[in-house]
């Protein structure tokens, strides 16, 4: 039954860490959706897989970057919303940025990738990787969407604001990426942190103002910005000022008493807030005045009741579809198969045993296997069309209460969905999966799926007492019911694995209609 | 203003504005960081059929939450 299981394969063929004289490393970073793998894949000439929902890189890969005779380490990491980890991919992406958890040194420059579309979160992150004090330019994505919606962008007030490169690009288009790929040879040259000004807590800018002032005074000339992060973080040249400059460190030591005080998170997220959302009035000019078709798409995609049999319905058709298009397809194979056969074993008569063995064995045995190609085939294409178009993002949506009473949630439609057509890539699946235990809630549920090794079994039976019986129509029903019951086994399951084994938090939801439909040509967001 | 609501009473179009982020809950500090700080104005896109989750869009952006990740958050009405 395993046999239909295909091959997990290498589909990860990217040179890993250069090894000898190391070239100096980028890293893309940036909020889930900016479209980094797309800024990644123009700059390296890859072809990671890119989707339209949050959590489709969940490891760092990396690949190399030339700009004229140089060579760049280029990695791309999962998204993140801030610094504050929340999830193993989050994890991922800070270790690369701080160098911990088995990364040899931290990145030489990172490429912020700033969804134009969605400034004011995008930019929370800038702010935060300035603190952390690493050489950073600004990959400005989406920009051409945010024209087609009425608003136009001040690049250069946007540049002087953030005191960083920023680069607009349409990656899928290679546009602006001949411009990155100069702007990030020029960065690692001569380095730039961005000077993000957010406001500190009360008394700490204060403070702050008073340690310029004796920095001054002993010839150290800092930003606001780099004293922040030298509170934050303090640099060994730093430190030295503070051993050698008893009144700079009084002060020092006074500021960082204060971060634990006065620089709560929460009153620390809303400075940078107030920050973000003075630079995006900024430089957005006009409002936006167009909405695509996705909105009204959306509302009847979503609808109460209508949404909910779109879903039943799409649903049914990938099944149906399975039995009867497949079909004519099935039969080709099969007559191939045995016309070979049939030509074959004449002239093997002579040898009973090898007749045999090559008729009915090889022939008939590969026969039996690849018959059901066209049927795997099917499905993978439904699921590739509807993760394109961005309908499992949709069905995630109506989906999530369903699959949440017992604890799964909508982002688990996903890979169990995947287990559908096969549980190996349906449990890679699970990888998306934010936190540890729902992760192995969904690795367990995936295999009671009806994967498609099972169709075989399914269809023989159908063909045998079903369809000569009831019709074509019945059988896809009896079809389509085979795989309700996988599902209607893996509800008590989950519930007990919840309740009894896997104790803890229920993951969030937070991702579904961040974005619009992603139309594959133009990739054209609302 | 005495009318505070919380997510629950949410209703696909209504406006509304963030008046509370109590609890410092690693869920809490996640959501301001994605921009839901306290004052914030924001409209109900759409609730899910089944009732659950909202979507929500603050900042210019869409953001899809459960309920239940949105207790220690009072809002209230706009316009």
């Amino acid at each position: 039954m395993a046999g239909g299981c295909h091959d997990t394969g290498s589909s990860r063929g990217h040179e890993t860490s250069a090894g000898t004289a190391r070239a100096p490393t980028v890293a893309i970073v940036g909020n889930p959706n900016a479209g980094k793998t797309t800024v990644f894949n123009a700059l390296t000439g890859s072809r990671q897989k890119v989707a339209n929902y949050p959590g489709v890189t969940v490891e760092r890969v990396s690949g190399m970057l030339r700009v004229g005779n140089e060579a760049f380490e280029c990695v791309d990491v999962p998204g993140l919303y801030s610094l504050t980890p929340a999830s193993e991919d989050e994890r991922v992406a800070v270790d690369v940025i701080r160098g911990e958890g088995g990364m040899d040194e931290r990145p030489d420059l990172l490429v912020c990738v700033v969804d134009a579309g969605n400034l004011e979160r995008n930019l929370f992150l800038l702010t935060q990787l300035a603190d952390e004090g690493l050489p950073c330019l600004v990959a400005l994505t989406k920009v051409d969407q945010v024209r087609s919606g009425g608003q136009e962008l001040d690049l250069v007030k946007l540049r002087n604001l953030l005191g960083t490169d920023v680069v607009p690009v349409v990656g899928h288009k290679e546009k602006g990426i001949a411009e990155l790929k100069e702007a990030i040879a020029r960065n690692v040259q001569e380095p730039h942190t961005p000077e993000c000004d957010v406001a500190l807590a009360g008394p700490l800018e204060a403070r702050v103002a008073t340690l310029r002032e004796r920095l001054a005074r002993v010839g150290a000339d800092y930003s606001k910005a780099q004293v922040r992060r030298e509170l934050l973080h303090p640099s060994e040249r730093f430190q030295a000022y503070l051993n050698d400059f008893p009144e700079v460190a009084e002060v020092f030591e006074a500021a960082r008493g204060e971060i634990g005080e006065g620089q709560t998170p929460t009153g620390d997220v809303a400075n940078r807030y107030s920050w973000c959302a003075m630079v995006q009035q900024a430089v957005l000019v006009g409002s936006k005045t167009r909405r695509g078709p996705t909105d009204r798409i959306d509302y009847w995609l979503t609808h109460r009741v209508f949404g909910l049999g779109v879903f039943l319905a799409i649903m049914l058709i990938v099944f149906e579809s399975i039995y009867t298009f497949a079909q004519p397809l099935m039969n080709g194979i099969q007559w191939c198969f045995d016309t070979t056969g049939a030509l074959l074993s004449p002239h093997l008569a002579g040898i009973p045993w090898l007749q045999s063995m090559i008729v009915t064995g090889i022939i008939g045995g590969v026969g039996r296997m690849l018959v059901f190609l066209p049927q795997i085939v099917i499905l993978f294409f439904f699921i590739a069309a509807l993760e394109g178009s961005g309908y499992l993002a949709r069905a995630a949506f109506l989906m999530d209460r369903l699959l949440g009473w017992c604890g799964l949630n909508g982002r688990a439609f996903i890979p169990l969905l995947s287990s559908f057509a096969c549980a190996i890539p349906g449990i890679m699946a699970a990888r998306v999966m934010p936190d540890q235990r729902s992760r192995l809630a969904t690795i367990l549920v995936a295999p009671l799926m009806s994967c498609s090794a099972r169709l075989p079994v399914y269809l023989l039976l159908i063909g045998a007492f079903i369809q000569p019986k009831y019709g074509d129509i019945w059988a896809g029903a009896a079809l389509f019911g085979m795989h309700l019951v996988g599902l209607a086994v893996s509800i008590p399951v989950v519930w007990v694995l919840n309740r009894r084994v896997l104790r803890g938090k229920r993951l969030p939801f937070r991702s579904g209609g961040t974005c619009g439909w992603r139309c594959i040509s133009a990739a054209r967001c609302s | 203003m005495l009318a505070t609501m919380n997510f629950s009473d949410l209703k696909q179009g209504m406006k509304v504005r963030l008046i509370r982020a109590s609890a410092a809950t690693s869920n809490v500090i996640r959501l301001q960081e994605m921009g839901m700080t306290e004052g914030t104005e924001f409209k109900v896109v759409k609730v899910a059929p089944l009732g659950d989750p909202v979507e929500i869009e603050l900042r210019g952006y869409r953001l899809c939450l459960r309920k239940a990740e949105t207790d220690g958050f009072e809002v209230e009405p706009v316009g």
